[in-house]
């Protein structure tokens, strides 16, 4: 299930992301966090340490996104690589094991 | 993206959107199961909300509820349960103003190792339940 937050800049979004993830993480689920606001707070917010977050790299478009059209001709954007792949490259697990990638800007470009 | 990754009934993808309403496009609302609009009980926030609603909705997404933050008193609560039912927003969660989020974030931490007692750790984990119940998530196993 994948979970959007969004909401005006200053509303909160960004902690209650976080705060949600490590409580469903604790809960048993399997959780990665993606942050695709062009200011990313998010990995600070989920408590990374200074270590995990100098090791995130911000995923750049070409390396795993194609632009490929469906069935029905609609164009998507498709990752390229497995997705645990992506997370080992640019991304890395904090508190309670949450994935965290930062993809600033990827989410919705094509001509979707 | 047309893809993200291939999800197991347990997993759960957390996506922190773009405060704008220009984010909210055909490509990004295809991406989310649902998406929580997260707003404060004063105008401007909740002018915010009132446009994202509709939009996503409008995209195509039919899951689109409000989560209500840093509510002080009950006058933030009325004012926000007013202006969603007179629009026909479904409010999912309501966190409060806690000044334990404030503290954790001068200290860099997540409120949740700051304090784990906290009101707003345990109004997220009521927003958990929900999100729980409506969406079918299954509980995970052995835990």
């Amino acid at each position: 299930m994948r979970i959007g937050l969004s909401g005006k800049g200053g509303s909160g979004k960004t902690t209650v992301a976080a705060r949600l993830a490590r409580v469903l993480a604790r809960r048993g689920y399997c959780v990665n966090a993606l942050d695709d606001d062009p200011n990313p707070n998010l990995a600070t917010a989920l408590g990374l340490t200074p270590d995990q977050l100098h090791s995130l790299k911000r995923v750049p478009r070409d390396d795993i996104l194609e632009e490929r059209a469906d069935a029905d001709g609609h164009h998507a954007l498709h990752l390229t690589r497995p997705f645990e792949e992506v997370l080992g490259e640019y991304g890395t697990h904090g508190p309670d094991n949450v994935g965290v990638l930062m993809m600033t800007g990827l989410l919705g470009a094509g001509k979707g | 993206m047309g893809e993200l990754p291939a999800q197991r009934p347990s997993d759960v993808t957390i996506l922190d959107m773009e405060a704008s309403i220009e984010h909210l496009t055909r490509g990004t609302v295809r991406n989310v199961g649902v998406l929580l609009v997260v707003t404060e009980p004063y105008y401007r926030s909740l002018e915010t909300a009132g446009r994202m609603v509709p939009l996503a909705q409008e995209l195509g997404l039919e899951r689109v509820w409000v989560v209500a933050n840093k509510v002080r008193d009950g006058r933030d609560e009325a004012a926000l349960r007013e202006y969603c039912a007179r629009r026909g927003f479904d409010i999912v969660g309501q966190v409060p103003f806690d000044e334990r989020v404030t503290e954790a974030d001068h200290l860099g931490r997540a409120i949740i190792d700051h304090d784990a007692n906290a009101p707003a750790v345990a109004a997220v984990q009521d927003l958990a339940d929900q999100l729980v119940e409506r969406l079918g998530l299954p509980i995970p196993a052995g835990v």
